[in-house]
């Protein structure tokens, strides 16, 4: 696994640069960025975590963080915001944030949020391996094989699946044994299992994909 | 052809006097030559009765003869006899031949009794020989007698023949007379009828023609009056109608045949029956002035009139009548009346309206008090309120101070966590942790500098004035509102040159107020539009003021609002509190200035606020001004 890093994006030098030099102290690796352009730019799907400032010029926080959502790429966020009214909070929350931290914060504070943003991340990524994993297993079934993981899923016997396919109960065995084989699982229990994390981790990137009003 | 009249009776005249002439002539002929002739042929009647009487006496000669011859006793008797009546016999015979005075005869000039005459001359002459020689031997032989009664007897034949003669020719005469007389009457006839036609014809023509034409202007003249437009009524001294046209008829509502021959008084009652007969009695050859006169109507209504009479001519009895000329002025009267009470009316609603008028002005004159009064109140809230905006201007500052004055601090507890972290690993230099510290240090100052700003626009001043750079104010004011201004990402243009710079004399505080509020406004203005926001402050030089311009390039204000008076309270803002302008507008009057909105073209607001001049601000005194 590639290592995490910070990136930090606010348009207020001397705190950027602060924060920036303690979390690098802190032994992370750490990265600032002067505007939300220059980070959209630059992020190509790295693992870590992002603080984001939200007031900011141009693009602002909550609108940066929305535009990665709809790209598809998935990061946590922490927003930091020198002045917090209760709509931006808010707002900022309903994208799925991690937390919403008010300048000046503590530094055990921040360090926990980043902590836990960084294990939700390596989660993330991990899912995402899977998912791309199943999912290259998946590929290779031929319709006929999704047709027998649907009836199996819903805990038909050999018999009854025989009867609605129309065909022998040695032609449905041949089939089961040929989906087992191509997903490379050795029992039902380990089918059933790959099945339903492939449709989660599926559902989970569907959502993420798609606009965040609709998490709640 | 037409011809004047009197050319016609003139020529009337002569033709009448030439015939008559020619007739008076006639019957002087008549009298002059055909009556004497007339005369005259009477005198044959002796020549006839003597020419008889000749046949006698030649018979009374015979028989004196014939006496004298057998009787010889009356001789003598019967010569004197004979005598005489011979003497007489010739005497006659020669008057018949040659006239005779006594005898009243005028002898014959016709030749064939001339010629009868003559042969009886022979015959005469015979009978008087032998009658002579009769007397003269008064005795007579049967020889002689016998002689005698041959040439008598000759004689009377003769004699009768010349007789007939002078018969034939009394009657040849009285023919040619009586011919004359009749050619000559048969003339007048003639004239007679000729005159007729000369004269009657053409004269009974031009009388005819008259008669038409008078006719035909009688008849023009009765239509003209029938159609008139007034009424006409004749009458006489009694005021029996005589005569109407229809118009007047129409106006009493009666038909003409319905009054003619009855008094005009009973179409009239008392004022106006008065008046008609003092008319009637003062009658005046010409239409009299007129008088309004009212007839009853046969409904019992009255018709009101003007009346004007006359006396005239008026027909071919040449009796001299009285007449009335009447004019329908109902209508008129009526308009009259409606007009009286259309005045009447308005006078009754000037009336009313000078009353209101009156209570509108005491009411008006009230409202002055009360809005003095009102306005004296007003001018002491001002000055509360002229407070209280400050410090709420100031609590909406507060939020982009508040983040403003996190990011230091944001930092400050960063640089300071970072700190205790490099020395908790004890393996940081102290050049690190010195930089750390200067960082924290220069982020604090960052923070006080904001503090100080804030404090300074905040702390209590009396309100004096002082001779002010209007572009230092500008400066200090944009300044202090940078936080604001950056947060809402706005871009500030000034036009704020040296040699714009105006020295003015104000109360710094309040003129700033003015800006703050007003750079306040644009920002609030400008927050609904796109990302291009500006933010404009100019300065223009006027003779002895210098104008102040704050621009945005927001929605603009509402035009109902751009040149109406700026009242507190009214805001085109959500939550305003609408005293800003306000407020901004009564601390540049109180500098005697002038406050003023508009619209920029193509959205935007500019509020304009004019300042005294006191001097153009030399480089020096801004410099010095700078440095204070």
């Amino acid at each position: 696994m590639p290592t995490q890093t910070i990136f930090v994006v606010d348009d207020d030098r001397d705190f950027r640069d602060s924060l920036v030099a303690l979390l690098s102290t802190l032994g992370w690796k750490a990265q600032g960025f002067s505007s939300a352009e220059e980070f959209i730019e630059f992020y190509a799907a790295q693992p870590g975590c992002l603080i984001l400032d939200i007031q900011m010029d141009g693009l602002n926080g909550i609108e940066l963080y929305e535009q990665l959502l709809t790209q598809g790429k998935r990061l946590p966020v922490i927003f930091v915001t020198a002045h917090a009214d209760i709509n931006t909070a808010v707002s900022a929350m309903r994208t799925g944030a991690i937390d919403f931290l008010e300048k000046p914060f503590d530094r055990k504070a921040l360090t926990r949020q980043i902590e836990r943003a960084l294990e939700i991340d390596e989660q993330w990524q991990r899912s995402e391996e899977r998912f791309q994993q199943l999912n290259e297993s998946v590929k290779e079934l031929n319709p006929k094989d999704w047709e027998t993981l649907e009836l199996i899923i819903e805990g038909e016997t050999n018999k009854s699946m025989a009867a609605k396919l129309h065909l022998t109960e040695r032609a449905v065995e041949l089939r089961r044994q040929r989906l087992m084989k191509r997903l490379n699982v050795r029992s039902l229990a380990e089918l059933l299992e790959l099945t339903v994390a492939h449709r989660v981790l599926a559902e989970v990137r569907a959502i993420n994909q798609s606009q965040w009003p609709r998490l709640k | 052809m037409k011809r004047e009249p009197e050319q016609l009776i003139h020529g009337l005249l002569v033709r009448y006097f030439g015939v008559l002439s020619l007739v008076a002539a006639l019957l002087l002929l008549d009298q002059a030559v055909v009556q004497p002739l007339l005369l005259q042929l009477n005198g044959l009647g002796p020549v006839i009765n003597l020419a008889g009487r000749q046949r006698m006496l030649s018979q009374r000669m015979t028989k004196a003869v014939l006496a004298i011859a057998h009787d010889s006793d009356q001789q003598g008797e019967r010569t004197a006899e004979l005598t005489e009546s011979l003497s007489r016999w010739q005497e006659v015979h020669d008057g018949l031949q040659f006239g005779n005075e006594s005898l009243q005869l005028q002898g014959t000039n016709v030749p064939h009794i001339q010629a009868a005459l003559r042969e009886l001359d022979s015959h005469v002459r015979a009978i008087s020989e032998l009658v002579t020689k009769v007397i003269q031997s008064s005795n007579a032989n049967n020889d002689d007698v016998r002689q005698i009664l041959i040439h008598e007897k000759e004689f009377l034949t003769r004699m009768d023949s010349i007789v007939g003669m002078f018969e034939e020719e009394a009657a040849r005469q009285v023919a040619r007379l009586r011919w004359l007389g009749m050619t000559a009457t048969g003339v007048v006839l003639a004239l007679m009828i000729g005159l007729a036609r000369i004269i009657i014809t053409p004269a009974s023509n031009f009388i005819r023609s008259q008669f038409c034409q008078l006719a035909a202007s009688e008849e023009r003249f009765r239509s003209l009056i029938e159609r008139m437009n007034d009424g006409l009524v004749v009458f006489d001294e009694q005021g029996c109608v005589k005569y109407v046209n229809h118009r007047f008829a129409q106006i009493i509502e009666r038909s003409p045949e319905s009054i003619l021959g009855k008094p005009l008084q009973k179409l009239l009652s008392g004022p106006d029956l008065r008046m008609f007969l003092q008319m009637l009695t003062n009658v005046l050859p010409a239409p009299d002035v007129a008088r309004e006169l009212k007839w009853e109507l046969p409904e019992g209504q009255q018709c009101a009139t003007l009346a004007a009479c006359g006396r005239a001519h008026v027909d071919s009895v040449s009796q001299e009548a009285s007449f009335l000329v009447v004019t329908d002025i109902s209508e008129l009267k009526r308009a009259e009346e409606e007009l009286r009470q259309a005045h009447d009316a308005l006078e009754v609603r000037v009336e009313e309206r000078t009353q209101a008028l009156t209570e509108t002005n005491k009411a008006l004159a009230t409202e002055v008090r009360e809005r003095q009064s009102a306005e004296e109140r007003n001018r002491l809230l001002q000055a509360e309120l002229a407070h209280t905006t400050r410090v709420t201007t100031l609590g909406q500052f507060a939020t982009g101070l508040a983040h403003e004055i996190n990011q230091p601090l944001g930092a400050i507890a960063n640089y300071a966590d970072l700190l205790m972290v490099q020395l908790d690993s004890n393996v940081s230099s102290p050049q690190t942790l010195n930089e750390t510290a200067g960082r924290i240090h220069d982020s604090a100052l960052r923070a006080g500098e904001i503090v100080r700003r804030m404090r300074s626009f905040l702390k209590p001043k009396p309100a004096n004035k002082s001779e002010e750079s209007i572009n230092s104010l500008i400066d200090e004011v944009l300044d202090l509102c940078s936080p604001e201004i950056r947060s809402n990402q706005i871009e500030v243009v000034t036009d704020l040159t040296e040699t714009q710079d105006f020295k003015v004399f104000v109360d710094s505080i309040q003129i700033q107020q003015v800006l703050v509020n007003l750079i306040h406004n644009s920002i609030q203005a400008m927050a609904t539009t796109g990302p291009q926001r500006t933010l404009s402050i100019k300065t223009e030089n006027h003779i002895q003021e210098v104008y102040v311009f704050v621009e945005d390039n927001g929605p603009g204000f509402p035009s109902n609002c751009q040149t109406a008076e700026i009242v507190p309270f009214q805001s085109t803002k959500p939550q305003g509190l609408g005293m800003g302008l306000s407020i901004s507008h009564s601390l540049v009057t109180f500098h005697q200035g002038k406050l003023w909105l508009e619209n920029v073209v193509p959205h935007g607001a500019r509020v304009g606020f004019s300042l005294k001049v006191v001097q153009t601000v030399s480089a020096d005194a801004h410099s010095n001004h700078l440095c204070r």
